[in-house]
């Protein structure tokens, strides 16, 4: 082809540079149809919030719910609003997922040919109303007000297994509850921010030395594999000691509830429960006062009354009431490890619990009333225990007053006054009165003789009587 | 292929026109970072190229050029998954202190696959960058007036050898 037409010519459309001496304008650095455009796509997200957003939360919701094993049943009401800031629920039911293998941790497969499970925890209102900008801005998860009315709920063991904590390392065993709050509390300790707050008395450094500052140890990130890619390593963060995280805190807590099983059947299955607080965190600001009371009604150890006070995450108070708590419910290894399994004791207790803390340090005194108590040791116990559940079970089950006094750290707590001293006072007050009784038994019995051989007596009868119920005074 | 085409088209029409050397050579930068660099991956959205993402659309880069590398970037770190693996796997200090950083985290600098891949983008951006930067300079200095000089000439005498190839390069140049 050797000619050009000039169609061809004019459709050519020349880019030439600008002629010598043109003006040449500058390109902007900004491009300010994107500016507009991503103005308009933000303004449009913001209103396709309703619409993308909050499915895309309950989604999560649900989810989240779905890896921990557990699925909202049918006929569950759940809503999010996120400009209102709000979580309605009403008639929840959250129940178990069946799984093929509820040992299989890592991809557990859902058993489709179940039948549904039974709810585990019901609820017939729930509101939450998150306070988004105190959230955004603290970067703390901050709830205003959380209501939960109507809940019940049932941790039982089924199958060698607990719903929702699911402790695996111990099937069919009785959950540890002293150990859970043990390990609890370490890790509270271990996690929690070490500040004026917390923080225990150090000694104080000898004059003229520099304070020595121990580094702390680093947990490193954990490698896990990447599973969008075999061959390489994702390395997950890992809790720091000391460090910062975010806390959630509920301004206005209420949850009343009608029955909450325990994962072994005990007295302290809860038949009727009212909680309420105010500024509720596991971690208080320094300006933050949180109030905490539960009132409890027990299957079998009759109600509970639990108020806690923590001014800014340093100091607090705690006082527990419980009347009729038995004693061997108080007494097995679960509730209060093996200082009183040993001892095989029946019988109810009036508990009061007055604590208080400062940092980790805290002082306790435990005012009890054992009644009816009997002691049965099993045949392991030291000759020592014997002797002293001979003792006490020689009294017949008279009231006893026992008031130790604790002292040590919140994670360890040591008795500082085994109480022994209130002990024997009330075990010889005890003896007191069985001795008065028998003298004034036998008195009675030597009188009513003598009456009957001579009934000239029994004028006199009445002021000898009046003379025994004296005795002792 | 047509689109890819058309993209090519375009990035060379850019050359021979007034657009800016450095507007190119930001549109390849941009391009072959995220390019190499997670923007939607499966473990969760990257802020780090979201964030080169809108700024790609927001400065007034060269969009074809920009759309080009990408694609070219994309085709890159597909080919060099092994190399990025390696890199990233001599780097596992550092990937597990990106670890505790939250930005370093979700941008996936603590997944030694996506790393490698970061590192490689961190390389290979600016290099083309410059390389386009010198290209299109060299292009509108050398080139662009020659290949100006002989369309002329051809326009005047309509007449010249291998018309239509010519006529087919200067069309898709844009000239």
């Amino acid at each position: 082809m050797t000619e050009t037409s000039n169609d061809a010519a004019a459709d050519v459309k020349p880019a030439l540079p600008p002629a010598v001496g043109a003006k040449i304008k500058k390109p902007s650095v900004i491009r300010k149809s994107a500016a507009i455009f991503l103005l308009v796509l933000v303004v449009v997200s913001i209103l396709l919030i309703p619409l993308v957003i909050e499915p895309w939360i309950l989604t999560k919701v649900k989810s989240s719910l779905a890896a921990q094993g557990l699925e909202l049943a049918e006929g569950s009401e759940l809503s999010v609003s996120v400009f209102g800031g709000a979580v309605a629920g009403k008639d929840l039911k959250l129940r178990e997922v069946p799984l093929l293998d509820p040992a299989e941790k890592s991809a557990p497969k859902i058993n489709v040919d179940a039948a549904p499970t039974a709810p585990i925890f019901t609820a017939t209102t729930l509101t939450a109303d998150i306070a988004l900008m105190d959230s955004i801005s603290s970067g703390d998860v901050v709830i205003e007000s959380l209501v939960i009315e109507g809940l019940t709920g049932s941790l039982r063991r089924t199958n060698g297994r607990v719903p929702v904590l699911n402790p695996t390392a111990e099937p069919g065993k009785p959950t540890a509850w002293l150990g859970l709050g043990k390990q609890l509390m370490e890790w509270y300790k271990k996690y929690a921010p070490e500040s004026a707050e917390t923080s225990e008395e150090k000694p104080a450094t000898e004059p003229g030395k520099e304070p020595t500052t121990e580094p702390t140890e680093k947990v490193p990130a954990k490698p896990t594999v990447a599973t969008d890619w075999p061959k390489a390593t994702r390395y997950e963060p890992q809790p720091q000691p000391g460090a910062q995280w975010p806390r959630l805190l509920i301004r206005h807590l209420s949850i009343t509830g009608t029955s909450m099983g325990l994962p072994d059947e005990s007295p302290f299955d809860l038949t009727g429960f009212s909680v309420t607080g105010t500024n509720v965190a596991m971690r208080l600001n320094s300006d933050e006062v949180m109030d905490f009371k539960a009132d409890l009604t027990t299957k079998g150890s009759g109600p509970m009354a639990l108020v806690i006070n923590r001014q800014g995450g340093r100091d607090g108070t705690m006082k527990l009431n419980a009347q009729k708590v038995p004693i061997e419910a108080l007494s097995s290894p679960q509730i209060s490890g093996s200082a009183l399994a040993e001892y095989g004791a029946t019988g109810l207790a009036d508990l009061a619990i007055d604590s208080s803390w400062t940092g980790w340090k805290q002082t306790s005194t435990v005012t009890s009333t054992l009644s009816k108590m009997t002691m049965q040791p099993d045949k392991s116990a030291s000759d020592v225990t014997r002797q002293f559940a001979s003792a006490i079970n020689a009294f017949g089950g008279k009231p006893i007053a026992w008031t130790p006094k604790l002292g040590g750290t919140l994670v360890q707590p040591v008795f500082t006054d085994t109480g022994m001293d209130s002990l024997q006072a009330s075990v010889v007050g005890a003896a007191v009165e069985q001795g008065k009784e028998k003298a004034l038994e036998e008195g009675t019995k030597q009188l009513d003789k003598q009456l009957e051989k001579n009934p000239q007596l029994k004028d006199a009868s009445d002021k000898a009587k009046e003379l025994f119920k004296g005795f002792g005074k | 292929m047509l689109t890819l085409l058309k993209i090519f088209r375009n990035l060379l029409k850019a050359i021979s026109s007034s657009t800016a050397p450095w507007q190119i050579a930001l549109g390849a930068w941009f391009g072959v970072m995220l390019g190499f660099l997670p923007i939607f991956p499966s473990a969760g959205p990257s802020p780090l190229g979201l964030l080169l993402l809108i700024l790609a659309l927001l400065v007034n880069c060269h969009l074809a050029s920009f759309l080009l590398f990408l694609g070219i970037g994309k085709l890159l770190s597909l080919a060099l998954t092994n190399v990025a693996v390696s890199i990233g796997d001599s780097m596992t200090p550092f990937a597990q202190s990106c670890a505790d950083i939250s930005f370093l985290h979700h941008s996936h600098w603590s997944h030694t696959g996506w790393l490698g891949m970061t590192v490689l983008g961190i390389i290979c951006a600016p290099i083309i960058a410059i390389a386009m930067y010198v290209f299109t300079l060299w292009f509108r200095a050398k080139i662009q007036p020659k290949l100006e000089a002989k369309r002329k000439l051809m326009l005047a005498g309509k007449v010249a050898n291998n018309g239509f190839v010519f006529k087919v390069i200067c069309w898709f140049m844009g000239m």
